[in-house]
């Protein structure tokens, strides 16, 4: 036994990294090439080794030796044998499939004949093999490359892919080292290591692959980054219009490119230019619901050489659907919260790449790079009337009834009071209720219907510290620079979603000024269906290391809460 | 005797040629049967020497076959070599040597009282023939330090008999010092050379009879030496390994570099418990065991026990279990419920939850008291509730030992040897065993007082002293693994060998009657290697981990949330379907988290504690009974009716009203329908 390790490699394949060890970072360091970070909470890591993540070790060229002896270094315990034959038997699995280059088109190669003969018979790959060609060897439509490689994946036989990228069309890309206006510019150290393993020197292990970076911790300055290694024409995928804008400040702003390498394509306007910026909107809008998508030929529009998808944990199925066949291309992912409620994340690792960088929030809040958290669940209760209409509501309608908790707005009133010299964010699900509430509190309220340009108005003087507060819906939940919003009070959301409430912590952890602290509230109606999804919408913000705190505000009776006669709920809870 | 009633001293000189002979002709001489020809070209050199020494004789025809007058002594050499002795001295070559040379008679003798009744009787036999008490008389005798015999007054009419009788004591005398002589020489001796051996001792005209003595009384063994094919007389092999080991040496310390302490049939029964309080475990109608599927979800509730114990015990998951169900329903914690085949199941009762709401000490305590042995020189005391009386059943044995005086004196001893176990190191577990069954027998001289002392189905007058050690041995085992172990009285330590070690704890003495009192708190360091105090980590998430391992932490974590894992790492989730399964079975909030408190070494994060706090404080029990309702066909008839009856009834809704005492039902029905309304149903 060594206790100064950190490490407690466990025989489900998952590692507990202990945080407070002596040999914390070096551990970390070490595991990061080859298991994949699962949670971060406050003191004990956890990673996992998988296939894929072995896999993803050996295309980066670690034998299963090094794998074991890095496990065994750092362990506190003995490692269970059966895990470092695990890591063996799946790195013997790696190489022995390989996609090769054939002219024009591809070629599978197998090192055996009975191998060979195991993957024409599996019922996924079969239909992606072309033909046979010789005992151990099949020919592969380039289209079919993605699909293949993920076949595979799934059958425990991966390709080690060394049919290489297409370079794209060039395009100097250089970072500025001031911006325009004269502040010094220049990558962060994790965001220089994240563009560093990406890129890998160019070679074929590096080139695509997803960067999970927590929000605010400057992930578009990363896909720059990228993109000034690679010198090449980019196709950059985003979320929205207002993303996509903010994409282009950045590279105008950052980089030697000009107004005229630079497009934007949407639905008011479709410049295709050297860096492109797409959204994911237009790109799957179609006229009806069986018509063909009318947008997905931007992929072929240029001989690309880098495909930047921001946001990836959002990349919608028919992109994922394109993406399988653009393997020839550089691709990288950008994401927060790499969770998707439909599973697919092992899609994403598949199709876009392996998991280039992962850095956990807590570090970066850490090093000052993101601001401090305070995370704090407020308890209403509802009025006996309400709590009526929840008792006697039907199942799938408690949930709305318990959102719309009218006593929420005595709590929001009372947060509002407790900073009033902060930037604050009202974010809500329903729309009705955020009205209601900027109606109250006299502050403008933004949603989907709201047209682009007042939009961007809105968000133009929050930034400029015009509007204090801001009341917004899930519009705002992703890709939206706020750099200066400091609190945010979520009244409402999307069920039990952890994607939602890490992205809506993400609005306001940009970097602050002074104490660089912000402050994050969930308003929930206590003992009610709202209460169970808090709990479970929390869960992936615990698993990076933030600790909720749970008060009660004060008993809201039916009356009061309508009349709002009582002090700030919070004034009271304190 | 089948093929021994020959002149052995004549024997020992034919031996003596015998020796001479070449050893294939030995083995071609044993292969043939007295009345076989021999054929001499097969015996080569040694052709003369056999037809000098009268070995063999060739006919006028000129076959040749045995010599008439070595025929019985060739029938004897034949006997000796069916039964190697010396080569594989088990119960069934014995069996076969008895059959084979004792006729029924002589084997009644030998078997003593309990040859004639007792359908084991060969059994006994051989135990006995294999024990050193067998041949411990004839020593004695050898030593001239029998019991002298008593010599009646000579009587002209008994001259004869006496004569006969002191030539048989003679021959006993003489046989003992043959015997004696054996056993100096290694336990065998050629039968060739023993004449000479013991000419000192039995002078030669009264060899062959000694010899015939010794042999008839099954001292000595006559056998062929896989060795050299000669024949030899022994004692029973495992008579003289046992006559002439050392004498037994307490095993000294050892230095194990990993321990295990821990109370797990404490943990267990709380991991039973919390199942059953959720939902009672169901029993299965033919054998009474709980369904697979429950047993599956108690395993996982189990807490490991580290892999290198298995060297020492055999603690499956089923046996634990079963162990964790016998105590709880012992303490009336569990009970029966149902019919066989008609949802019979275990239920946890109202103690159930007190027990589990006590502290890990209180529980323990509880489970010890169950199995500490009532020794009657402490001060008397009132029975324990639930507790047992020292003649009902297991207790400090897993085994019965009876009657109570027998048990009584068994714990006492128990209780000394295991008392010498060191507080603050460890020796060798088996090899401490083997040292106490040695240096005591509680089980000698049982016999003397109780006729049907039975050590489980074993009546003690039978056993001969190597079984007594044996089943000694067996019995503090027993205690070790079922009781000091899983109940915490005991630590193990690997030994760097691959052997366990063991040490006592003070909770071990208290278990034994040596204290009257223990201090629980202690038990859970020393789990931990090296006596480091337990790293526990409640998570944001709701995860617990173990940095280090903590069977006290496990178990006190166990009872609220579900297990992910084991020993070290993620061991916990703190879900609130646990915590509601905990608070059924009547764990209180505070104390859970007080718990917790205790053994996170980091303060437990406000969203958990708040949680936890919330989900227990939500619990509620309810009691639920069956209603008598009556359903009007409107608000009317149900205004009617209560004017009818009064408080008999309570309404519930506009046209339901309920019968407060069901019992009442035939006077509320008459007096119903003297208002026109008429119950039915």
């Amino acid at each position: 036994m060594n206790p100064d390790n950190p490490l407690i490699v466990q025989s489900d394949h998952t590692i507990l990294v202990e945080v407070a060890s002596p040999h914390y970072a070096a551990a970390r360091d070490a595991l990061l090439g080859f298991a994949e970070l699962v949670k971060s909470p406050e003191h004990v890591h956890t990673y996992r080794l998988t296939p894929l993540s072995i896999w993803n070790a050996c295309a980066a060229g670690r034998a299963s030796a090094d794998i074991v002896d890095a496990l065994r270094a750092w362990a506190k315990y003995p490692v269970p044998q059966q895990v470092e034959q695990a890591v063996r038997d799946f790195a013997a699995r790696y190489g022995r499939l390989k996609l090769v280059r054939d002219g024009a088109a591809l070629r599978l190669e197998c090192d055996d004949a009975a191998l060979a003969e195991q993957v024409s018979r599996h019922r996924d790959v079969a239909p992606l093999l072309g033909a046979r060609d010789g005992s151990t060897s099949f020919r592969i439509d380039p289209a079919l490359r993605g699909r293949l490689k993920l076949a595979l994946v799934r059958f425990g036989w991966p390709a080690e892919d060394l049919a290489g990228y297409v370079t794209g069309e060039a395009l100097r890309v250089e970072l500025r080292d001031r911006t325009p206006d004269g502040a010094p510019f220049a990558l962060r150290d994790y965001q220089t290591a994240a563009a560093d393993a990406f890129h890998a020197g160019g070679a074929d292990s590096g080139g695509s692959g997803v960067i999970v970076l927590p929000c605010g911790a400057g992930k578009t300055i990363v896909g720059l980054g990228c993109m000034a290694r690679l010198n090449a024409s980019t196709l950059i995928l985003t979320t929205g219009v207002t993303a996509a804008q903010q994409w282009s400040d950045e590279l105008l702003s950052r980089t030697s490119l000009t107004a005229d390498d630079v497009g934007i394509y949407h639905g008011a306007s479709k410049e295709i230019r050297r860096v492109t910026i797409a959204t994911y909107q237009i790109l799957t809008h179609r006229r009806t619901r069986t018509d063909t998508f009318t947008h997905l030929g931007l992929f072929d529009e240029r001989d690309w050489g880098l495909i930047i998808y921001d946001e990836v944990h959002l990349l919608p199925a028919p992109v994922f659907q394109v993406t399988a066949t653009l393997q020839a291309r550089r691709r990288l992912g950008l994401t927060a919260t790499l969770v998707r409620e439909d599973g697919r994340e092992d899609d994403v690792f598949a199709l876009i790449g392996p998991k280039k960088a992962d850095v956990p929030w807590k570090v970066l809040e850490r090093q000052g790079w993101i601001a401090k958290a305070s995370c704090t669940e407020v308890r209403v209760r509802m009025s006996d009337e309400r709590r009526m209409d929840y008792a006697v509501a039907e199942e799938r309608h408690r949930f709305r009834v318990a959102a719309e908790n009218p006593a929420k707005s005595a709590v929001v009133e009372g947060i509002l009071a407790e900073h009033t010299d902060k930037p604050a964010l009202i974010i809500g699900m329903y729309v009705e209720q955020l009205r209601t509430l900027a109606a109250e509190f006299d502050v403008p309220v933004l949603t989907g219907a709201t047209p682009q340009r007042e939009r961007d108005r809105l968000y133009a003087a929050f930034r400029a510290g015009d509007l204090p507060v801001l009341a917004v819906s899930k519009v705002a939940n992703f890709a939206v620079d706020l750099p200066d919003a400091a609190v945010a009070i979520q009244v409402s959301g999307t069920f039990g979603s952890r994607q939602e409430e890490a992205q809506r912590l993400g609005r306001i952890l940009r970097p602050k000024a002074g104490t660089n602290q912000a402050h994050f509230y969930t308003i929930v109606s206590q003992d009610t269906v709202e209460q169970e999804f808090a709990l479970k919408r929390q869960l992936f913000l615990c698993e990076q290391g933030y600790a909720y705190t749970i008060i009660d505000a004060e008993p809201v009776t039916g009356a009061a809460a309508d009349e709002r006669a009582q002090p700030p709920a919070l004034r009271l809870i304190r | 005797m089948h093929h021994f009633e020959i002149d052995w001293f004549e024997f020992a000189g034919r031996a003596a040629v015998w020796r001479h002979l070449a050893r294939q002709t030995r083995a071609t001489l044993l292969g043939n049967a007295p009345s076989e020809a021999i054929r001499l070209d097969s015996v080569g050199p040694d052709r003369e020497l056999l037809l000098a020494e009268s070995f063999v004789a060739v006919s006028g025809t000129g076959r040749a076959a045995l010599h008439p007058l070595h025929r019985p002594h060739a029938r004897a050499l034949r006997a000796m070599s069916r039964h190697d002795i010396l080569g594989h001295p088990t119960r069934h070559t014995l069996a076969d040597y008895m059959r084979d040379q004792y006729t029924a008679a002589e084997r009644q003798r030998l078997g003593g009282e309990h040859a004639y009744y007792r359908p084991e009787a060969e059994h006994l036999l051989l135990q006995r023939l294999m024990s050193a008490e067998w041949v411990r008389d004839a020593l004695l005798l050898a030593a001239d330090r029998a019991a002298p015999t008593r010599t009646p007054p000579a009587r002209p009419d008994r001259m004869l008999v006496l004569e006969l009788e002191t030539a048989q004591r003679r021959s006993r005398v003489d046989a003992a010092r043959i015997v004696a002589a054996v056993l100096e020489q290694g336990g065998h001796a050629s039968i060739d050379e023993l004449p000479a051996l013991v000419a000192e001792l039995v002078p030669a005209v009264r060899f062959s009879a000694a010899l015939g003595a010794a042999l008839s009384e099954a001292w000595l063994f006559a056998t062929i030496s896989p060795a050299d094919r000669m024949p030899v007389v022994t004692l029973w092999p495992g008579i003289v390994a046992r006559l002439q080991r050392r004498a037994s040496t307490a095993p000294a310390p050892v230095e194990p570099v990993e321990h295990y302490c821990s109370a797990f049939l404490a943990d267990d029964t709380a991991a039973v418990l919390v199942e059953a309080a959720a939902e009672p475990l169901r029993l299965r109608g033919n054998d009474f065991a709980i369904y697979a599927r429950a047993t599956k979800r108690l395993e996982a509730a189990l807490a490991p026990t580290p892999p290198w114990t298995a060297k020492l015990t055999n603690w499956s998951a089923e046996v634990r279990i079963d162990q964790a169900i016998h105590f709880a329903s012992r303490l009336s914690l569990l009970q029966t419920r149902g019919e066989a085949g008609r949802d019979l199941r275990l239920e946890a009762t109202a103690a159930a939850r007190a027990w589990l709401a006590g502290t890990p000490a209180g529980r323990l305590r509880t489970l010890i008291d169950l199995v500490r042995p009532v020794h009657e020189d402490r001060a008397p005391r009132k029975r324990r509730r639930g507790g047992r009386s020292s003649n009902d059943g297991p207790g400090l044995f897993s085994m019965h030992v009876r009657p109570a005086e027998l048990r009584s004196r068994a714990e006492r001893a128990a209780s000394k040897a295991f008392g010498t176990l060191p507080d603050d190191g460890a020796v060798h577990a088996i090899a401490f065993i083997e040292h106490c069954a040695r240096i005591d027998d509680p089980l000698e001289g049982a016999l003397a007082g109780h006729p049907e002392a039975y050590v489980d189905m074993m009546a003690v007058d039978l056993m001969t002293e190597e079984q007594r050690e044996y089943v000694w041995a067996d019995l503090l085992a027993s205690i070790l693994l079922n009781r000091l172990v899983p109940l915490g009285g005991a630590v193990l330590g690997r030994l760097p060998d691959g052997g366990v070690g063991i040490g006592i704890t003070p909770a071990g003495r208290y278990l034994l009657g040596l204290t009257e009192t223990f201090d629980a708190a202690g038990l859970d360091t020393l789990a931990v290697a090296g006596g480091a105090a337990p790293q526990i980590l409640v998570q944001p998430n709701f995860d617990v981990v173990f940095l280090t391992p903590s069977p006290l932490g496990e178990a006190e974590i166990g009872r609220f949330a579900e297990r992910t894992g084991t020993n070290v790492g993620t061991l916990f989730r703190i879900t609130r379907d646990a915590v509601h399964n905990a608070a059924g079975a009547g764990l209180d909030g505070a104390a859970a988290l007080a718990s917790l408190r205790s053994l996170s070494s980091q303060p437990i994060p406000q969203n958990v504690e708040r949680e936890v706090a919330g989900w227990f404080n939500a619990c509620r029990r309810v009691t639920a009974a069956p209603a008598l309702l009556l359903r009007c066909p409107d608000e009317e008839t149900a205004a009617r009716a209560l004017a009818a009856a009064g408080r008999a009834l309570t309404r519930i809704a506009p046209t339901i009203l309920e019968v407060r005492d069901p019992r009442k039902r035939s006077d509320l029905v008459r007096r119903l329908r003297r208002q026109g309304i008429f119950v039915d149903g």
